[in-house]
């Protein structure tokens, strides 16, 4: 029970600067489906649906931001170490009139370490955005951590809690930028099958940029299913 | 727009309603929660007592496998970490001691090194844990007794050795059962969470 009052504390000290900053910053709601399977113990594949909604705009066309199917697929090199790759398409505004279109392709190796059923999981991708109007490149680092609040193997029907950064810069031949994503999150483990994760992210955007530091404030609701 | 989100809001609510077939197929696995010391059997916590100062830290958990109940205590002592189970009612069942690989005699690690050599192409220890149970069957209320008073004589004893390995054909974390003279006895994967929330 300690955990979950933990729990809720970060849950409201990650609100607060959400109401805090909710004149100027962006609000989303990210609802995610994803599926996994793997062909051997090394090959797996994964392919999600992600949907960006705008919550200012809830009433009116801008609110979805974009729609994003992905696929992705990863070698494991050895038990702790993985490689892989994949393929984003991402449809922006597809409610207004203009509508425009990204292709991501991305490359990213990972190291995981558990202690009993607790996992850290550092993951370093790479990026290729190719818009409709524009190139950008984009270099990601991301620290994972998640672990069972009710003893030290996670059973079906338990919950976790999950705690991520990542920091990323994002450039081409003009420009440069850099943006943090700190989340934290709850997680409903079902079976080893299906699970449900409730996530809180603060996005800290445009570090670099001329105009100030952008703040985005993201809930998501992500629903996992692995064959 | 008003259709798109009432989509998206009841879709998760239909895909979550709980179906039995989806919760059946893991029915028989092991499933532990943590508890509290007072819902320990009072003949496990009398055993932990003798040795125990109940002001001091461990922790303890209720496990099910679908058939069969059992208790787990999990304490330092003495510079190990020890993880001591007990049946339904209270009777030891084993208690299991964490140690280092360098520990092990030279000539026990060499034998279950070759073994695992044979094994994997690869591997790595990442968990060694001296298994103490009793030769015979009632002598079970002596086991944590002569483990206290490392009078191994009467004692069974087994390594479970965890480790990361790969061969051609596999790869993963592996739990290897070797009895005292580096038998192999046992071996079975540790099946892992997907990863598909944090990779």
């Amino acid at each position: 029970m300690n955990f979950l009052k933990s729990w809720a504390l970060l849950a409201v000290a990650t609100l607060l600067p959400v109401c805090a900053y909710s004149q100027q910053a962006e609000l989303i709601w990210n609802p995610e489906v994803s599926y996994s399977w793997k062909s051997s113990d090394r090959l797996g594949f994964n392919t999600k649906l992600s949907i960006f909604n705008s919550i200012r705009d809830f009433d009116n066309k801008g609110a979805i931001e974009y729609i994003e199917p992905q696929f992705t697929f990863s070698y494991g090199l050895s038990a702790g170490t993985k490689v892989g790759g994949g393929y984003y398409y991402r449809l922006s505004t597809p409610l207004i009139d203009g509508y425009q279109y990204e292709h991501r392709f991305l490359q990213q190796i990972g190291f995981i370490s558990y202690i009993n059923d607790r996992r850290l999981a550092h993951r370093l991708r790479l990026e290729q955005r190719i818009r409709s109007s524009s190139y950008q490149n984009r270099l990601r680092y991301r620290l994972s951590y998640d672990f069972p609040l009710e003893g030290e193997q996670l059973d079906p029907g338990e919950k976790y809690l999950i705690l991520s950064d990542e920091m990323m810069t994002a450039f081409n031949k003009d420009e440069a930028d850099a943006e943090n994503r700190a989340t934290v999150g709850m997680g409903w483990y079902f079976n080893s099958k299906q699970k449900f994760e409730l996530g809180l992210q603060y996005r800290t955007q445009d570090i670099f940029s001329n105009g100030g530091i952008s703040h985005l404030f993201l809930i998501s609701t992500s629903y996992y299913l692995n064959r | 727009m008003k259709s798109y989100y009432q989509i998206l809001f009841l879709l998760p609510i239909l895909t979550f309603t709980p179906d039995g077939s989806l919760f059946a197929q893991n029915t028989k696995d092991e499933v532990e929660k943590s508890i509290s010391r007072d819902a320990m059997p009072a003949n496990a916590l009398s055993q932990i007592n003798q040795f125990w100062n109940e002001e001091k830290k461990a922790d303890f958990y209720r496990q099910s496998n679908g058939e069969m109940i059992s208790y787990e205590a999990k304490l330092d002592w003495n510079g190990y970490r020890y993880s001591i189970e007990f049946d339904a009612i209270g009777s030891l069942i084993n208690v299991e001691q964490l140690i280092d690989i360098q520990e092990l005699p030279e000539a026990l690690r060499n034998t279950i090194t070759e073994e695992i050599d044979k094994q994997y192409t690869r591997f790595k220890f990442t968990r060694i844990q001296r298994q103490f149970s009793a030769s015979e069957e009632d002598e079970n209320d002596e086991i944590l007794e002569n483990v206290l008073e490392e009078d191994f004589d009467d004692l069974k004893i087994r390594y479970e050795i965890e480790v990361d390995a790969q061969n051609k054909k596999e790869l993963g974390s592996f739990e290897l059962l070797f009895d005292e003279n580096g038998n192999l006895i046992q071996k079975r994967k540790i099946v892992r969470r997907s990863l598909d929330n944090i990779w």
